[in-house]
């Protein structure tokens, strides 16, 4: 009900009528950006924070799979990065 | 006393047994470097924070894999819900760019969240050495928590298998009372419960026969 209620809201704000309220479209479409923008940055924090833990457990259990788990860390601070990157250029 | 001269490593000051010498259980193993067993028998190349020198990693425990069915099927189900509700168009309402984005979003929290269940899984981790038992209870990506006892100090070892998920796969739990600061140890869903409880014991004897024979370090 509400999500139907917020579909139909968004819907006819950000299509049918954004032209007769171009700058209510304008709001309602900043709004979901900066939504998406937040979002990344914390999806990038939380990443920063599993690589330093990965760090820190490297430490307390050192495995000879601790190389890839690092590895793969990195590799998803580095996607984070990228796609807080795209959500910054919708 | 007599010393076993073909133990490995010895130490002229401090004389010790090989764990093959005195374990019936890890005589059978082959050490391992597959460090996602979850059963690690002689692990190589496996050391710890608090280790001491003379110290051997002979088991490294984990949770049995099939507890981990759970986080894997929802991965499963979480990467391919979008297929499923995209022909229903219902994001359609978002102009596209947002449509790509929720995507994207979703797709990143799904790896986040098969990142962090992995995590938990390899770190929660059960050492035993020839000295001491080991617990490291990775909780979440902010909390750890490291407990250590001293195989002197174990008073009780209880195995708990229960349920038919547990005895198809021979995993359990078992619990260990101490005398340390920390009086329960608890090896939650490991597997092969049998081997590490006898294991746990031929440990127990050895300690004890270290005490008598004046080895004790």
């Amino acid at each position: 009900m509400f999500v139907a209620f917020f579909q139909l809201a968004v819907g006819t704000v950000l299509g049918e009528t954004s032209a007769e309220f171009p700058m209510l479209g304008d709001f309602i479409n900043g709004a979901l950006k900066g939504f998406f923008v937040l979002a990344g940055i914390l999806y990038l924090l939380f990443a920063f924070i599993a690589t330093r833990q990965i760090a820190t457990m490297k430490k307390t259990l050192d495995t000879p799979f601790s190389p890839v788990l690092n590895l793969m860390a990195w590799g998803h601070l580095a996607l984070a990065g990228l796609v807080l990157f795209y959500f910054i250029n919708l | 006393m007599p010393i076993d001269q073909t133990a490995t490593p010895v130490s002229p000051e401090k004389p010790k047994r090989n764990v093959d010498d005195y374990s019936s259980v890890l005589r059978d193993e082959t050490p391992t470097w597959n460090m996602l067993n979850a059963f690690a028998a002689k692990p190589m190349n496996v050391c710890f924070d608090s280790q001491l020198k003379e110290e051997q990693v002979i088991l490294l425990l984990r949770q049995h894999p099939v507890t981990q069915v759970n986080w894997v099927l929802m991965t499963i189900f979480a990467l391919l819900l979008p297929f499923f509700i995209g022909p229903l168009g219902f994001l359609s309402f978002l102009p596209m760019k947002f449509q790509i984005a929720s995507m994207v979003a979703w797709y990143m929290l799904v790896a986040g969240f098969v990142l962090e269940s992995f995590l938990s899984w390899f770190f929660n981790a059960f050492i035993i050495t020839d000295e001491r038992i080991v617990d490291i209870d990775f909780v979440s990506l902010i909390y750890k928590n490291i407990s250590a006892a001293k195989l002197d100090n174990i008073e009780d070892i209880t195995a708990t298998t229960g349920g038919a998920m547990r005895s198809i796969f021979d995993y359990g739990t078992i619990t260990i009372q101490t005398a340390a600061a920390n009086t329960q140890f608890e090896f939650a869903d490991v597997p092969q419960t049998a081997k590490v409880t006898t294991l746990l014991n031929e440990l127990l004897l050895e300690e004890e026969r270290e005490r008598i024979e004046g080895r004790v370090r």
